[in-house]
């Protein structure tokens, strides 16, 4: 996990992402480290962030075809994580099961995954996406503003230039989720809106 | 224990089972102490082990996500833990994430995280654990206690094992009280008729046997001891008693004997002295009457008849001396002594003179030392200077010159006189005869006398308490010593 920094620095990376300036981020990166570009630093965050989401949720036995079968992340639109993710989980095993990883182009070709990232590339069928999610009792995972809102399972957003993140209660109960209310406390809870 | 050398048993009995009781107290209470100590650390270890294990449970979601906030918040419910001082999660590379202190406490966290596990300093105990998340390690707690209630606990704790000890002491003394006089009783007992069989002699006493143990064996040892002595004693006192009776019967028949032979004696003596009284009588006759013949008759008689006559007178008058002497004595036996003080220079000058003249013309030396004044009875002192002195002048008759020299020597308890002549002596063989009644060593046609005379001085010196004897040489004189003791009893 060569990713974790201190808050600080990720407040330094988000001020860097607002003010797009490049050299600040030299300036107010005190370790001297690398450059590394905002997005960059974001998308590590976000990596780490879904693995504590995929340690901090329990799937039902049923989701599994045996118990050695792996957790599978699929990641659906274009993939703003590069190597970060498959380097992150690699090695990881939860709960004695490897993780894996899928990516889909179309949300027509996702198979069967236990948590789904759904892209910003994706933000025009997010209804269409989330009703086949349901059926396949998947985590859908974004950071499209009002995804949990309109029935995603948790949606990334940025306040005080934090990393936050917001999760739909009741999408998680119709998946048969359960999470940890260590991880509810950390999160700011959504309703679904009457349109959802 | 040498200074309990003196103390009675009963305080050495009572001081063993204190110092018995008081060591197994102390190291109980320090075994228990020791126990607690321990026991107390590790449950102090433990539950801090199990807080931080708690926190680290519920901060690590925070801490995966990076919540400061968050987590601040769970560490701020440390505030109902009092002795928590101060705890920090921090991440894994060392970055404090969330910190807590209690309210009114300066601490400074330590700069970089300790290793994991618990540590004790002076009144804190740390505690390092990591935390985890679905098994891995995201990071770390550290959480620091306050000791201070470990101490008080430990002072009260100190405090009720003093008053443990106190109190256990005091029970076993009333406890060794009890105890210690199921043994010193018996002793005590026994002491208490050694003592009274000591002091009062009285061996008819026994101790009394209670227990069955050591001092039963002694007791029961010291009664048969006892029985010995008790048995001893008896056939003691009946030993003298015999021996008392025995002696009783023993004086009693001395004192028969002596009053037998007293009267005896003086029946001997009265026998001898009316003997001697009475034959002078008739010798008084025999004299007067030849003496009567011869003056009347003498012409018609012729030389013959003349010697017969003066034969006659002669050996009447030799009998006459002889029975005087007898009863001189039988007197000496018998008289009364009257002691006074003697002056022998004087006494032996009167005799001198008396002597002089038997020495006639002889050429003669006579002189004397200085001699003592003694005690004694002068008459008998006086018989006893003539007898000696007679005897000297006697038997040096036929030297050339009479040398005779009276002397004293000054012994320790006694005087020893002595009267030396150059006569005819004596051989030394006879030196035991000489003292004896009748016993002459020469012949009367050559010295004439009674064989009384010695006889008498030993009679009287022995009255004295003295001794005599005598020393000769034949033909070159003799030495008579007779001894007076200087002072003390002239009983006898």
């Amino acid at each position: 996990m060569q990713a974790h920094k201190t808050h600080e620095t990720i407040r330094s990376r988000v001020k860097a992402i607002c003010a797009t300036a490049g050299f600040l981020l030299l300036i107010v990166q005190p370790s001297g480290m690398y450059a590394q570009s905002a997005s960059e630093v974001e998308y590590r965050f976000k990596a780490v962030y879904l693995f504590n989401f995929l340690q901090l949720i329990e799937w039902p036995t049923t989701a599994f075809d045996s118990d050695e079968s792996p957790l599978v992340v699929g990641i659906l639109g274009k993939d703003p994580f590069g190597r970060l993710l498959d380097d992150l989980l690699k090695k990881e095993r939860i709960n004695e099961r490897p993780v894996v990883i899928r990516r889909f182009e179309d949300y027509e070709d996702v198979e069967k995954c236990h948590l789904l990232f759904v892209s910003d590339s994706e933000g025009d069928r997010i209804p269409a996406i989330l009703r086949q999610a349901q059926q396949r009792q998947a985590l859908t995972v974004s950071e499209i503003v009002g995804f949990a809102e309109r029935g995603g399972g948790i949606n990334f957003y940025i306040e005080n230039n934090r990393i936050k993140f917001e999760i739909n209660v009741d999408a998680l109960r119709r998946a048969d989720l359960h999470a940890s209310s260590k991880l509810l406390r950390l999160a700011r809870l959504v309703k679904p809106s009457k349109d959802g | 224990m040498p200074f309990l050398k003196n103390a009675s048993i009963r305080t050495k009995l009572k001081i063993v089972i204190l110092f018995a009781s008081g060591v197994s107290v102390i190291l109980v209470s320090a075994g228990f102490f020791t126990y607690e100590y321990l026991t107390l650390r590790e449950i102090i270890v433990e539950d801090l082990a199990t807080k931080a294990d708690i926190l680290a449970e519920n901060t690590n979601a925070a801490l995966a996500f990076r919540d400061s906030a968050d987590t601040e918040t769970v560490l701020a419910s440390l505030s109902s833990q009092p002795r928590i001082t101060s705890a920090a999660i921090y991440d894994l590379g060392g970055e404090m994430l969330a910190s807590y202190t209690r309210a009114g406490l300066a601490v400074v966290f330590p700069d970089t995280i300790p290793p994991d596990g618990s540590r004790f300093s002076q009144d804190q105990l740390t505690m390092v654990k990591p935390v985890l998340l679905s098994g891995s390690r995201i990071g770390t707690i550290y959480v620091s206690m306050d000791l201070a209630g470990m101490e008080e606990r430990f002072r009260s704790y100190g405090e009720i094992v003093i008053f443990m000890l106190i109190g256990s002491l005091v029970i076993a003394y009333f406890v060794a009280t009890v105890l210690e006089r199921t043994i010193s009783r018996p002793v005590m007992s026994l002491v208490q008729t050694a003592r009274e069989v000591s002091e009062r002699q009285d061996f008819s006493i026994r101790a009394s046997q209670t227990t069955n143990d050591e001092i039963g064996l002694l007791v029961a040892a010291m009664n048969v001891m006892l029985d010995r002595i008790s048995e001893r004693e008896t056939n003691l006192h009946r030993a003298n008693e015999e021996i008392r009776t025995l002696n009783e019967e023993l004086e009693e028949r001395v004192r028969r004997r002596t009053t037998q032979l007293e009267r005896a004696n003086k029946e001997l003596e009265a026998f001898s002295y009316s003997v001697s009284h009475d034959l002078r009588a008739p010798l008084r006759h025999i004299d007067g009457f030849a003496q009567m013949l011869q003056k009347h008759n003498s012409a018609s008689l012729d030389e013959k008849g003349l010697r017969f006559l003066e034969t006659i007178s002669d050996s009447a008058k030799r009998m006459g001396q002889l029975i005087d002497e007898l009863l001189i004595f039988s007197r000496m036996g018998r008289a009364d002594m009257r002691y006074c003080e003697v002056d022998m220079n004087g006494l032996v000058q009167e005799v001198l003179d008396e002597l002089k003249t038997d020495l006639n013309d002889r050429r003669h030396t006579i002189n004397s030392d200085h001699l003592p004044t003694v005690t004694g009875d002068s008459s008998m002192l006086r018989l006893v200077l003539t007898n000696l002195l007679s005897n000297a002048i006697k038997y040096t008759r036929k030297k050339e010159e009479t040398v005779i020299h009276v002397g004293c020597k000054d012994e320790d308890e006694r005087f020893v006189f002595f009267i030396r002549d150059n006569g005819a002596g004596f051989d030394m063989k006879y030196a035991n005869k000489l003292f004896g009644v009748f016993q002459r060593l020469h012949r009367s046609a050559d010295f004439d006398g009674t064989g009384i005379g010695l006889a008498n001085v030993k009679r009287i010196v022995e009255r004295h308490n003295g001794s005599v004897w005598g020393e000769g040489i034949v033909e070159q004189g003799a030495v008579f010593y007779f001894t007076l003791p200087k002072s003390g009893d002239h009983h006898g």
